[in-house]
């Protein structure tokens, strides 16, 4: 499986650039699209799942140009989307099953088992005659996952899938796409949440204004990071010129002040300590300090 | 595509099935078709006969009514799908989905339509069981099938198509709604049938009947314009299709869809266009006939003694060799005839020799080479084939008349007025499919119009297993050759060919027979106690009618044929033949589908429920329905009332089953070219007048049909009156009126009894040959002195009204020889300008009415007698200025006196008829000083979706129940009035509404006042009735308010308010509106000088 985003570039017609020039290169296995909000994630998501045409440049499916061939993109995808609450007056397995039938399961019997066994995997099983509109939040994001997942699509794509589920929602889903990750198959998930990414994703995009500011492993991402992130000791006094100073990952109350983790190339005049970064540190670090010197140096 | 639209419509289905909307408006319906069918097919609602004698519609009931209801659900539904999806985000999980654009529009449109074809079903199994379990009808499959192809497909597929196309170009679909809901409205309401029904996507108002005999009435148009709407409909889906708002996933699908859209889109075009071009046809060809008739009123004629018809009926058409004789009106070399312009003729030979001719549309000119002089007879030959067109009939019938739809049933059955196919064949006069001499209507003078007697032979050959019925005898000379001849003249010639069968009862004086369709005949076993004593019964029937109308029937036979159900005739002004009629016969509609009464076995029954009918025997039932079947046969009017805000219109037609016909237009015809009304004015005569229907349609209306004929009469000729264009309704009335003034002013000129015998011995020796006019004035003249040609020309070109006052009649007891009888005397009065006759009737009565002849300033005193009691004497001022014309007077009392020598007799005075005393001043609501307070009572929506329709006629009808908020006139016989008998009237109430009669006074001084009171109706039915008059009268000393007091037993009439002395000049005394009864009338005031 591979996909190839080529000079992508989406501008509505209100003038809003959203994708500018995007290049992407997607294989099998987990792939994480990070961003901040409006950065253009969704956008590159509808592109991706033939919701919305580009301005200009091309994807291709495995050496297929997307737009030309719908049919093709289609017959493959698993989608859920970043809104999916409001349903149809259906049941939770009848709202399966109709997917499934729409994915190309035209053997009944086939459908029926595979139906089962994603209620099993996704836990609706109990409620399966339940209507899908009466399903509590987390429930229907499973069920959004489900019905992505029905008849084995090569390519999953999933726009903000944890966004307003509880924690323990969150991890049963990561845990959920980790596991699809392992088989022969494209997922890219959408999220601006970074644990989504750090935890499951082998690739990643980090997407800004429209355009790749990133795209490698995450283990770049952070290495990238490596020596930039601190944690400062403060005082009560320093805690507002620190905060001030610096862009802020964590604050916590300790006993003699604040610990504060905060991303920078340097720390001086204060209690200071190397941080080893994690994504999060990195992600932080990438948008506010490498992009920002960036802006500020190109202009 | 694949089977991909299946899947989603199996998914939408179970969605739409959901919905409480879906299944509320499912219920609701099946319901009110249950119900429906209880009431009108079952045996429990003992309903109509209409749906149980054409079995075809039990389903078409269903699905009429199912098709309203689902023809605005279904706007409603998919609409909704385009909402839903742009509402519910998890719709894009299944547009990332590898299907076309095409299964996804195709896929919810399907669910829509087969889940109402589900309830389609369902409702036709609902049919079907009351079809099923109903006595005397069959089972007919196949309209199990089309009535849903037909009706409900066309009528979805537009539907669906048209809101998803709005709903994906509009996006909103509230809007989408109300501006579909809009045009349903219209097309129900407003449009209606225009254009032949072009808008009527719900075929709501299409006739689609289904004759057992004929099939649909009009099969073109149904199926053009449901086809035309079905590829409307499906345009729009594939429309939809472009539209969606989902990236396209097939290419090809695409172009095939855009490529079906304007696919379909051309063939709905197309169908209209042909649609609308056969309507224009429709519309111009009558057109340009009557302009053609026009030019050519005065080309000379031939009058056509004989015709020898040979006819072959083909698969499409006939074919005719027809052999005339006849003799030229005036010398010419060119004579005009007409033929329906669907037969081409082939050629005219005279003497073997081909006469050239010319053939313009309806019209043929016979060219010969030589003049042939007035009265030498002409033979020729003509052959034509060809088939009849539909538009060429009944030229002088407006298109809102034709279109008409009638109320009778819940949908129409609609109107055809002649019948041509290979399995059945109808064809009348009015389709002139035999040459008849002269041009047919001209709407610049009724000169047009001839009668002639003429002797018909027929031959005809059938296609197989066909049988033709036609006036007289049948007689088969080959396979399927016939030959028919009547024996006498007659006026007009029709023929039927079918599948008929024939049941006969030969009587002593008269053969009864009903054609009927084979295994129509649902009657044979209706009546099986008075089988042998039937015909006696229906002969007795007709012999009272003999006696009544004073006319003996002059055929040898009397058969029913029955012909199929939109079989229709219209009126017409210049004759009262109806093409339901022929010599003998008449065409009645198949299994007397439209008349309850005609449901014999089940007429029994019902009959036997009612209470008086407990005791009666088999026998004695089974007579009272057979009479009540023949009854239709001797009913001259339907008269039809319809109440609106506007009030109420009665709608009078005459009654084409009517038999009147027979004992004079049939067989008679007073031949006139300067008066070719005549034949109906003297039929009107013999007929003598009708009852005016019932007394409470005057009171809805305000005027009984004759009274508004009479108000037409007071300001137009009768001349004017047979062009005018509005009123067109009443000029039935305005004829009979006439007629009826013209010949009871002979009458009475005459001593009545022996001319009515004298015209009634002529028409007999007259029978079957053309009768001149000329003849029969003169033989008037001979008789009676009485020359009429001198009252024509006034008659019907003048207005010339006589105006009568009456005094009070009197009645009293006296003596005439020794016998107590008791004496009626009045005092009449002529204040017209005209010539008039009154007919004056006393109830209870055993004399006819007397007709009183009233020159114009002439005072007669009129005396009868009468054995018995009377309560009561009518008049009737036929064409007068007095309204009403029908006038009684009550006697209350009858004075004994012990005066001798009584007699009855005419006396004409010298003095005027003083109704008044000389005291006396009368002011009424008809003089110009009276005057009332007017307000706006209509809202300006309504007037703005109402506005009030054309001109209307001053007088309104008497609602007391819901009496109107402006003071508006009305006329009865109980009102004061010296030759208008009128009052305004108005809604009781706060007593903000006045009427003021400002009255002149000559002679101040003191006077006694009075006014007239009417009690109305609610006198009569409210035993509590009470209430006040309030009145205002200034006088010298200041203003007085006199209240009278109403209760039921007050008397109305004259009632004194007090007396009053006036200085003034000019008095004005007004009357409120305040009072706790329903309405107050403002009638009149009178003064009585006291000193």
């Amino acid at each position: 499986m591979n996909i190839s985003i080529q000079n992508l570039s989406k501008r509505y017609p209100n003038g809003n650039q959203a994708l500018n020039n995007v290049n992407l290169e997607i294989k099998e296995g987990m792939f994480g699209l990070l961003g901040p909000n409006g950065a253009g994630k969704s956008s590159l998501i509808r592109i991706l799942v033939t919701l919305m045409k580009q301005s200009s440049g091309q994807i291709y499916v495995n050496g297929k140009e997307a737009s030309q061939n719908r049919a093709y993109v289609r017959s493959m995808l698993g989608y859920l989307p970043q809104d999916f609450s409001f349903f149809s007056n259906l049941k939770t397995y009848e709202f399966l099953d109709y997917a499934a039938r729409l994915a190309g399961m035209t053997s009944r019997k086939k459908r029926k088992a595979a139906v089962d066994q994603l209620l099993e995997d996704v836990g609706l099983f109990d409620v399966r005659s339940r209507k899908a509109s009466k399903l509590s939040g987390g429930m229907k994001r499973r069920l959004g996952i489900a019905q992505a997942l029905i008849n084995e699509p090569q390519i999953i794509i999933v726009d903000e899938p944890t966004t307003g589920l509880d924690p323990e929602e969150r991890i049963r889903f990561r845990n959920l796409l980790a596991r699809l990750g392992n088989k022969d198959v494209s997922i890219i998930l959408s999220t601006h949440i970074v644990a989504d990414i750090s935890s499951i994703c082998e690739h990643m995009a980090l997407l800004n204004k429209g355009e790749i500011a990133f795209s490698g492993p995450p283990t770049e991402l952070i290495s990238q990071a490596e020596g930039k992130v601190w944690n400062i000791y403060a005082t009560e006094q320093e805690y507002q010129k620190v905060t001030t100073q610096f862009d802020v990952v964590a604050t916590v109350m300790i006993k003699e002040g604040w610990k504060i983790t905060v991303v920078a190339d340097e720390v001086v005049g204060y209690e200071a300590e190397r941080v080893k970064p994690n994504l999060e540190h990195a992600y932080v670090y990438f948008v506010e300090h490498t992009l920002k010197n960036k802006i500020l140096f190109t202009s | 595509m694949n089977l991909t639209f299946l899947t989603i419509a199996k998914y939408e289905r179970k969605v739409l099935l959901r919905s409480w909307f879906f299944r509320i408006f499912s219920f609701l319906t099946l319901f009110m078709i249950f119900i429906f069918n209880m009431a009108e097919v079952s045996s429990v609602g003992d309903g109509t006969w209409f749906y149980r004698a054409v079995p075809a519609n039990m389903p078409l009931l269903a699905i009429y009514l199912l098709n309203i209801g689902q023809a605005i659900i279904a706007v409603f539904l998919s609409s909704e799908f385009i909402k839903r999806d742009r509402k519910q985000d998890t719709a894009e999980v299944f547009y990332v989905r590898s299907m076309s654009n095409a299964s996804y529009v195709l896929g919810k449109a399907w669910s829509i339509l087969s889940l109402f074809l589900i309830v389609n079903v369902i409702a036709l199994l609902l049919a079907l069981i009351f079809n099923a379990l109903a006595a005397d009808t069959s089972i007919d499959w196949k309209a199990y099938i089309y009535y849903p192809v037909l009706i409900s497909i066309p009528t979805l597929v537009f539907i669906i198509g048209l809101s998803s196309m709005m709903m994906s170009i509009i996006r909103n679909q509230a809007l989408v709604f109300v501006l579909l809901l809009g045009y349903i409205l219209s097309s129900l309401i407003y449009l209606q049938t225009s254009f032949n029904y072009l808008f009527d996507y719900m075929a709501f108002h299409l006739p689609m009947f289904h004759s057992l005999i004929t099939g649909f009435t009009d099969w073109e148009t149904i199926w053009t314009l449901r086809l035309m709407y079905t590829c409307f409909g499906l345009s729009f889906i594939f429309i939809s299709i472009l539209l969606l708002k989902r990236l396209p996933q097939s290419r090809f699908q695409n172009i095939l869809s855009l490529f079906l859209a304007l696919g379909f889109l051309a063939a709905g075009t197309f169908l209209g266009w042909k649609h609308i071009e056969r309507y224009q046809r429709s519309i111009s060809l009558p057109q340009e006939m009557i302009a053609l008739n026009n030019a050519h009123l005065f080309t000379s004629t031939i009058d056509i003694d004989k015709n020898h018809i040979q006819l072959t009926q083909l698969t499409e058409g006939i074919s005719i060799e027809a052999e005339i004789s006849g003799s030229g009106a005036k010398t010419s070399k060119e004579f005009v005839f007409r033929l329906n312009p669907g037969l081409k003729i082939d050629k005219i030979l005279a003497n073997g020799e081909p006469v050239p001719f010319e053939r313009q549309l309806q019209l043929v000119f016979l060219k010969f080479k030589d003049s042939i002089p007035a009265g030498s007879s002409v033979d020729f030959m003509i052959s034509y084939q060809g088939n009849i067109d539909k538009n060429a009939l009944y030229i002088d019938i407006d298109e809102d008349r034709k279109y008409k739809r009638s109320d009778r049933f819940l949908y129409d059955m609609g109107k055809e007025v002649a019948f041509l196919d290979e399995h059945y064949l109808l064809l009348t006069p009015e389709s002139d499919w035999y040459l008849q001499s002269g041009v047919g209507y001209s709407s610049e003078s009724a000169s047009w119009y001839r009668k002639d007697l003429i002797d018909y032979k027929i031959e005809v050959t059938t296609l197989p297993d066909l049988t033709p019925v036609s006036v007289g005898q049948v007689d088969l000379i080959g396979k399927d050759h016939y030959v028919i001849q009547a024996g006498f003249a007659q006026p007009h010639l029709s023929l039927a060919i079918g599948r008929y069968e024939k049941k006969s009862w030969q009587t002593d004086s008269i053969e009864l027979a009903v054609y009927h369709i084979q295994g129509h005949d649902y009657f044979k076993d209706a009546f099986p106690d008075i089988r042998d004593t039937l015909p006696s019964i229906i002969v007795e029937r007709l012999r009272d009618y003999e006696r009544k109308i004073g006319l003996k029937y002059p055929f040898e036979s009397f058969a029913i044929v029955e012909v199929p159900g939109p079989f229709t005739s219209y009126d017409r002004t210049w004759t009262s033949i109806h093409q339901h009629h022929q010599p003998g016969m008449v065409y009645f509609p198949e299994k007397g589908l439209f008349s309850r009464r005609n449901d014999f076995k089940r007429e029994v029954k019902r009959q036997r429920r009612w209470g008086s009918n407990r005791n009666k025997t088999k026998e004695e039932l089974q007579i009272s329905v057979l009479n009540r079947f023949l009854e239709r046969f001797y009913e001259f009017k339907d008269v039809d009332t319809k109440n609106s805000s506007q009030g109420t219109v009665v709608e009078e037609s005459i009654n084409p089953y009517y038999q009147f016909v027979q004992f004079y237009e049939m067989c008679n015809n007073l031949d006139s070219d300067q008066w070719p009304i005549l034949n109906r004015i003297f039929e009107s005569y013999l007929r003598g007048s009708q009852n005016e229907g019932p007394d409470w349609v005057r009171r809805n209306s305000g005027s009984t049909q004759n009274e508004l004929a009479n108000m037409i009469l007071q300001e137009k000729s009768f001349a004017e009156v047979l062009r005018l264009k509005e009123h067109k309704e009443l000029v039935d009335n305005v004829i009979e009126l006439k007629g009826e003034t013209l010949f009871s002013l002979i009458e009475a000129k005459t001593d009545s009894d022996q001319f009515r015998d004298f015209v009634t011995e002529l028409l007999e020796i007259r029978r079957f040959e053309n009768f001149p006019f000329e003849d029969f004035v003169q033989k008037v003249d001979e008789r009676f002195g009485i020359d009429i040609t001198a009252q024509m020309d006034p008659w019907f070109n003048e207005i010339q009204l006589a105006k009568y006052a009456f005094s009070n009649p009197i009645a009293q007891k006296v003596f005439s020889g020794n016998r107590e009888m008791v004496q009626v005397s009045f005092k009449v009065s002529n204040h017209g300008d005209g010539e008039g006759v009154i007919k004056a009737k006393l109830t209870p009565g055993e004399q006819a009415e007397d007709l009183i002849y009233m020159k114009p300033d002439q005072r007669k005193e009129i005396y009868y007698l009468t054995s018995t009691d009377p309560t009561s004497i009518q008049f009737n001022t036929l064409i007068s200025g007095n309204l009403p014309n029908q006038i009684e007077y009550n006697f209350e009392q009858i004075e004994k006196t012990t005066r001798q020598g009584a007699a009855e007799r005419e006396v004409i005075l010298e003095d005027v008829v003083e109704i008044l005393d000389d005291r006396e001043l009368v002011f009424d609501n008809e003089d110009p000083a009276f005057e009332f307070t007017r307000f706006e009572e209509v809202s300006r929506l309504r007037k703005w979706l109402k506005p009030q329709d054309g001109e209307r006629f001053k007088y309104q009808g008497t609602k007391v129940w819901r009496p109107p908020l402006n003071w508006t006139a009305t006329t009865n016989d109980e009102f004061y009035g010296d030759f208008i008998r009128s009052a305004f009237y108005i809604k009781a109430g706060e007593g903000d509404k006045v009427a003021t009669w400002n009255i002149p006074l000559e002679e101040p001084g003191r006077y006694n006042l009075f006014y007239h009171v009417y009690k109305d109706e609610s006198f009569n039915w409210d035993s509590n009735i009470r209430g006040t008059y309030t009145f205002t009268v200034p006088h010298q000393n200041g203003v007085d308010h006199p209240v009278i007091e109403l209760k039921r037993n007050t008397p109305g009439g004259w009632m004194a308010l007090g007396d009053y002395t006036f200085s003034n000049d000019t008095i004005s005394i007004s009357l409120t509106n305040e009072s706790k009864l329903r309405a107050i009338f403002a009638d009149a005031i009178k003064l009585v000088k006291l000193d």
